[in-house]
């Protein structure tokens, strides 16, 4: 057995976010390094208002550092246009919202389908192919058809996971993804992320305030005020 | 956009269904009334070319006297068409196989009496062969019948000369108590002598036969007078006109005025989209031939002032009415669409972070607003059609100040009023929403991430 060496997904280094809320800056990232290795299962702790999120989307590219570097698969996103963003998210990242953010029109099928609509390089039958897998993942094959509102909330939460799987992409993040849920259906989640984790190889990314979720990821970010902790 | 995008856009418009129903309506109603705008200003302008180049006998062009317009009432020998002029414009014309009707028309005035009274009259002769052509004419069946068909009797060119056959307006033949035409009386009828117009019975024997008197300064300085035998009574179109409208043949008036000249020189075109292209070739030619004329297009204010007159005044009447109902639909649109953004902002957001570009969803919403727009027009649409369908059952008259005998209301949208409406309306559907989805859709995907929360 030969050694293995991490191979890093996304870079951070010194980046640091300010925003202006209300009438005054609030500073959410200060110097940030950070590496995420491909394959890993991190979970990023803090308390609220710790910088989790902002981090989340300094890394998901939908939000743009005051300074510092990002790469992303050693391609520096900083300098990226929108366009050239919204491909990469598309292409290589998957998203997992607290609150699901499912279009309540739609059916799960229709759901799951949403970010391979406007990705030109498959064609339908493959569009078809990746929903249904991805549907199969998450065990929700016997309810492709409902709309959202059809759905309890865990259920709806694993649509969330199959639309941010559904493009294959090489890292997946989720913000506060058992915030809405109970601490059952919050194990389901996190039993369902791993096991996809482990089975598609898939890098999972997400936050999380719920300390009995904390033992069950391989690595574990701490951030404070902004601030890594070692 | 692909299938899948439009679909999605298609079951986006079942949320907010009573928003949606509220600008689907106002876009409905507004397609309807620019179709029904459109489509009565398309008749009225229509009914009024017509009227103008047939009805009054315009024409396309019309050759003048050089300032014959203006001088012929006040000195009609100089500024009118001479022998030779007309031989040389016919000539001309023979020779333009754009034209497909043409002749000259002598205007004069005078005092029409029927043995007690008399009143003044205006009178216009025209070949009668030419008069027939004109009302057989397609465009005056369609779009002005009233005009075209007598009120009574039958036309001039059904007489021989000697008869002396003119028409009277109908308003001018009430004056004169000349109800009746001339083929409601026996072949061998004779006129009735009235010899004392104070009589009881004297308005009876007015009323017995055709004849009326016309009398007129002749050009050659003397008093000229002749009778004519009312054949015919016809609707001048305008109150102004109508009781003391005369029509009768060129050679007859010609007569009453000793005189061979014409006022003026007609030409009807076989194709009016030549209009600038035979105004110009027609001008070269008669100067060549070196006639001292004057020719005038039918759209020139000099020869059809009632025309252009109520076009104008339509025209800022309708925009002014176009421009109110495109601020409602523009404002119904604008409000529905920044409404449904700001709605949907966390949405916006989502669908950002999943990969979709700024140009996807100015895309989306755009669609969902056509499909709106379209699906609203395909109801105002049929309620427009509907509402016209009503009101040609209706047969709704109406009195335009001016217009004499009053007017049928016709609303008939044509295809393209309604393509123009369409397309009018499409437009402010795609640049209002696109400038309702603008700001959010360039904001800051996190920003829309967390709703108001920052």
């Amino acid at each position: 057995m030969g050694l293995h060496t991490p191979e890093p997904i996304v870079q951070l280094i010194g980046v640091h976010k300010s925003y202006r809320l209300g009438q005054t800056m609030v500073t959410a990232l200060r110097g940030i390094d950070l590496q995420i290795n491909k394959g890993e299962f991190t979970a990023v702790i803090g308390a609220s208002g710790s910088g989790k999120s902002t981090l989340l989307n300094m890394i998901g590219c939908i939000d743009h550092p005051d300074s510092g570097s990002i790469k992303f698969d050693a391609t520096e996103v900083t300098k990226l246009s929108d366009d050239a963003l919204s491909r990469l998210r598309n292409h290589k990242i998957g998203f997992i919202f607290q609150s699901f953010n499912l279009i309540p029109v739609l059916s799960v099928q229709e759901n799951v389908e949403l970010p391979l609509l406007i990705n030109g390089d498959i064609n339908a039958a493959e569009r078809a192919e990746r929903v249904a897998n991805a549907i199969a993942d998450v065990g929700l094959e016997g309810l492709k058809r409902n709309l959202p509102d059809q759905l309890s909330g865990g259920q709806r939460q694993r649509v969330a996971i199959a639309r941010a799987l559904a493009g294959s992409p090489d890292l997946v993040l989720a913000d506060e993804p058992t915030a809405n849920l109970d601490s059952t259906n919050s194990h389901k989640i996190i039993d369902l992320m791993l096991e996809l984790n482990a089975r598609r190889k898939v890098t999972f990314l997400f936050s999380t305030h719920d300390e009995a979720l904390m033992g069950r990821v391989s690595r574990l970010v701490h951030i404070q005020d902004g601030v890594m902790k070692l | 956009m692909n299938a899948g995008q439009w679909s999605m856009a298609w079951r986006n418009l079942a949320r907010n269904r009573r928003r949606n129903i509220a600008t689907g309506v106002a876009i409905g109603l507004g397609f309807a009334a620019f179709m029904a705008i459109g489509g009565y200003v398309s008749q009225v302008e229509n009914r009024l070319r017509v009227y103008t180049i047939f009805g009054t006998r315009v024409g396309h062009l019309t050759v003048y006297k050089h300032e014959g317009l203006e001088r012929f009432s006040t000195k009609p020998i100089p500024y009118s068409l001479d022998a030779h002029d007309l031989q040389v414009i016919r000539a001309t014309v023979d020779g333009m196989p754009d034209v497909e009707l043409h002749g000259p028309q002598l205007l004069g005035m005078g005092l029409v009496g029927n043995g007690c009274r008399s009143v003044p009259f205006l009178a216009s002769g025209i070949e009668p062969e030419l008069d027939r052509k004109l009302r057989d004419h397609p465009e005056m069946r369609r779009w002005v019948p009233d005009i075209r068909d007598f009120i009574k009797g039958r036309g001039l060119w059904e007489y021989p000369d000697e008869v002396g056959a003119i028409g009277l307006a109908t308003g001018l033949a009430t004056i004169l108590n000349k109800n009746k035409v001339y083929d409601e009386f026996p072949q061998d009828h004779k006129a009735v002598v009235v010899a004392d117009c104070l009589a009881a019975d004297a308005k009876q024997k007015i009323a017995s036969d055709t004849n009326v008197q016309l009398v007129a300064g002749s050009w050659s300085g003397m008093m000229s007078a002749l009778d004519g035998e009312v054949v015919v009574h016809f609707n001048s179109g305008m109150t102004e006109t109508n009781s003391s409208a005369i029509m009768m043949p060129l050679k007859l008036l010609q007569k009453l005025y000793d005189t061979d000249h014409a006022t003026y020189y007609s030409l009807w075109l076989k194709n009016a989209a030549h209009l600038g292209r035979d105004l110009q070739s027609f001008r070269a030619k008669l100067k060549d031939a070196g006639l001292n004329v004057d020719v005038y297009p039918w759209t020139d204010e000099a020869v059809a002032p009632f025309y252009t007159g109520t076009i104008q005044f339509l025209s800022v009447m309708t925009t002014f009415i176009k421009f109110v109902l495109a601020a409602v639909i523009i404002f119904s649109i604008f409000n529905s669409a920044t409404m449904t953004v700001i709605e949907r902002s966390q949405e916006i957001g989502m669908m950002r972070s999943l990969g979709f570009t700024r140009r996807h969803i100015r895309q989306l919403f755009v669609a969902e607003m056509l499909l709106l727009t379209l699906l609203s027009m395909l109801g105002g649409g049929i309620v427009g059609l509907g509402g016209t369908a009503v009101v040609k059952m209706l047969k709704v008259h109406f009195n335009p100040p001016g217009v004499a005998g009053g007017l049928l209301l016709r609303i008939d949208p044509t295809p393209t009023t309604v393509l123009v409406a369409a397309s009018m309306i499409l437009m402010f559907s795609i640049l209002t929403t696109l400038v309702a989805i603008r700001a959010v859709a360039k904001q800051n995907i996190a920003t829309l991430l967390m709703g108001s929360q920052r």
